[in-house]
């Protein structure tokens, strides 16, 4: 028998007992369902994760702080050391900053390119032609991080002239037409000094950023922009206040191997400092989504381990009620495994259907799903697409259901295999 | 040219063993047309699947051609059958809901051979049987004379050198009876096509070239007559 023929005697053998079959191929779906939905989320999520962060910049990044100690409590009174950079904040926790003696240090580490300090900044005020005053966040540039942008580029850190990136919706708040209508033109910022007098200074709109899950979402700021601004908010300061950070931004040299990064980050830990990779930072937010999505496919995995328990009994009540026909085709001469092969492709073919039935449900019920999420509760996360269906990922599914239907087809398509042609006629 | 070596069949084992065949030894010419009679359970069945090849005998040689077939691998066997024998049951044995011409093609649909000229050769085959115009009929709409006349078609397809049929009237009234078995006898004529009749009919067995009473699993009479009866 050609395997085509074989094909087309599976599908009509199972359209020989329809309502047996659609129920079984109902019992697939669900599992199937369930694990595409699941698969879909998950790819929505990581997507947009990858997207924030940049898959290719933020690899190539560390967050370094100096070690914070939280043994007040269970150590007692600690004795002043005048030599340790501490900030004390409202709450009368300190916490320990880093010196430029600490910077040099970092820089010296192996395949570090530059060390960028976190300079806190803020601004009091920015106004675009139509004169109004509104309060904006802001965050410095940093080199490695790919911005997700609406429009426009991303601010140019090497550039001698001051360029902004802003958050959507500010434009059209400053008097432009549009988002895209500002890039190119000016808005104007003020700072204060510790004095509390106002500077101005005139900044170019270089592009507008998608709002974001990661980052603070303030406007990202190029490091002449950020150094305007930091001078102006700490004119007058000692120069020992003015050059301590809570946090340096090390990005490494380009090609840098992952296991040159956590030597470079073994490093630093072995200098007394607390560094985290990008990786670790969105760890935290990775592992809750794949936990989710493990626990989520397992309730999936149990619906198809049903599934496979339906399939197996429908073979059996198939084998059964063909025996006859399984007789007469191995008399006229079909060989045992063509017997087991047309068995095991109805199996498949169960499979196939469930899922691609599976599939087709979620692709649209996820498509919904995600085009009210985004006019909803994901309003904000522009270019959050909270279920994506990449056809990788839909291909894998259907063939791991396919296996296991395949398997849950084995035993009864070997009894129909090894049977006995003359018995096979004989049986009433 | 079929030959039977001291073929004997048991079945069961040591204190349970029963013997289905013992020594038997017979020849069937190529062309030849032969009634296996016998009570039931004389073993006349058990002597048919065994000269079919559906089944091995416990000891002797099944000589087909002059080759070996309890030789055969399992692969072999199953493409000589499928290449060489036709098969007609008592009880027809056809998948109900498909149409008449999927049923009379199945031995070529096992065979491999392509769909269109499957359909050609099925259709040729029910031409012969004076059945082409139920082609697209269900199998279950016809009657059980049809019925065996489709079966005789679908044994008839894969032209083949043998063709077995066992109770072929059995489930037929007499009128249409004569009608199946003046086909079965034109083609084994026309053809030169080995038949090979299991019956316990004395009639039908009256009408073959030789006839082989089995009684016990013992060959216990053999009757040739001078001149087929037409």
């Amino acid at each position: 028998m050609k395997f085509w023929d074989t094909i087309l005697a599976a599908n009509a053998n199972l359209l020989r007992n329809k309502v047996r079959t659609i129920l079984t191929i109902i019992a697939v779906f669900i599992g199937a369902f369930t694990i595409m939905m699941t698969a879909g989320v998950n790819a929505g999520v990581n997507n947009y994760i990858n997207r924030q962060l940049g898959a290719l910049g933020g690899n190539n990044l560390i967050i370094v702080q100096a070690k914070s100690d939280n043994s007040t409590l269970s150590s007692g009174p600690q004795k002043y050391d005048p030599n340790a950079n501490k900030s004390s904040n409202s709450l009368g926790i300190s916490i320990n900053m880093l010196s430029e003696n600490d910077v040099a240090k970092i820089k010296s580490v192996k395949g570090v390119q530059t060390v960028t300090p976190q300079t806190p900044v803020s601004i009091t005020w920015a106004a675009g032609p139509n004169s109004q005053k509104f309060q904006m966040a802001v965050d410095p540039q940093i080199d490695g991080i790919k911005v997700d942008l609406a429009a426009g580029t991303a601010p140019d850190n090497a550039s001698s002239s001051k360029q902004i990136d802003l958050p959507l919706g500010y434009a059209k708040a400053f008097g432009f037409k549009s988002d895209t209508d500002a890039i190119g033109k000016t808005i104007t910022i003020a700072a204060a000094t510790p004095l509390q007098q106002i500077e101005t200074t005139t900044v170019t709109v270089v592009g507008i950023q998608n709002n974001s899950i990661v980052g603070g979402g303030g406007a990202w700021m190029n490091q002449t922009l950020t150094k305007w601004a930091s001078d102006a908010t700490l004119e007058g300061y000692p120069d020992s206040l003015r050059h301590q950070y809570v946090a340096v931004t090390v990005l490494m040299k380009d090609g840098t191997t992952e296991a040159q990064l956590n030597d470079a980050k073994a490093s630093l830990q072995k200098l007394g400092f607390q560094a985290l990779t990008v990786k670790d930072e969105i760890g935290t937010i990775a592992t809750i989504i794949n936990a989710l999505t493990i626990g989520l496919i397992g309730f999936g995995a149990i619906a198809l381990l049903a599934a496979s328990f339906g399939v197996i009994n429908t073979l059996f009540m198939a084998v059964q009620e063909r025996t006859k026909e399984i007789g007469l085709m191995k008399a006229m001469g079909m060989s045992r495994h063509k017997v087991y092969l047309l068995f095991s492709v109805e199996a498949i073919l169960l499979g196939f259907w469930g899922s691609v039935l599976g599939a087709a449900v979620a692709i649209i019920t996820g498509t919904l799903i995600s085009h009210v999420a985004a006019q909803t509760f994901l309003k904000d996360l522009h270019g959050f697409t909270l279920m994506q269906f990449p056809p990788v990922y839909v291909i894998i599914i259907t063939v791991v259901i396919m296996l296991i239907t395949f398997l849950s087809g084995t035993v009864p398509a070997r009894r129909a295999a090894k049977q006995n042609p003359i018995d096979a006629l004989r049986y009433e | 040219m079929i030959e039977t070596k001291r073929i004997v069949k048991t079945y069961g084992r040591k204190a349970s063993a029963f013997q289905a065949l013992k020594d038997i030894s017979l020849k069937i010419n190529t062309g030849e047309s032969i009634a296996i009679t016998g009570k039931s359970g004389s073993g006349k069945s058990t002597l048919m699947h065994l000269l079919a090849l559906l089944d091995k005998p416990t000891s002797g040689e099944i000589l087909l051609d002059d080759r070996n077939a309890t030789e055969l691998k399992e692969r072999e066997l199953d493409r000589l059958r499928n290449r060489e024998f036709g098969f007609v049951f008592q009880q027809f044995f056809m998948n109900a809901q498909d149409t008449v011409l999927n049923n009379v093609m199945l031995p070529l649909k096992i065979a491999g051979v392509p769909y269109a000229e499957r359909k050609k050769r099925a259709l040729a085959a029910l031409e012969a049987v004076e059945m082409s115009e139920k082609a697209k009929n269900k199998a279950n709409d016809l009657s059980g004379g049809q019925k065996q006349r489709v079966c005789i078609a679908r044994a008839l397809v894969n032209d083949p050198s043998v063709i077995f049929a066992d109770e072929p009237t059995g489930n037929l009234d007499t009128a249409t009876s004569e009608v199946v078995e003046n086909l079965l006898f034109n083609l084994h004529k026309e053809k030169g096509i080995t038949l090979i009749i299991v019956t316990h009919d004395p009639d039908l067995a009256a009408k073959c070239d030789r006839e082989i009473e089995i009684r016990d699993g013992e060959i216990v009479g053999e009757m040739a007559k001078e001149e087929p009866v037409k």
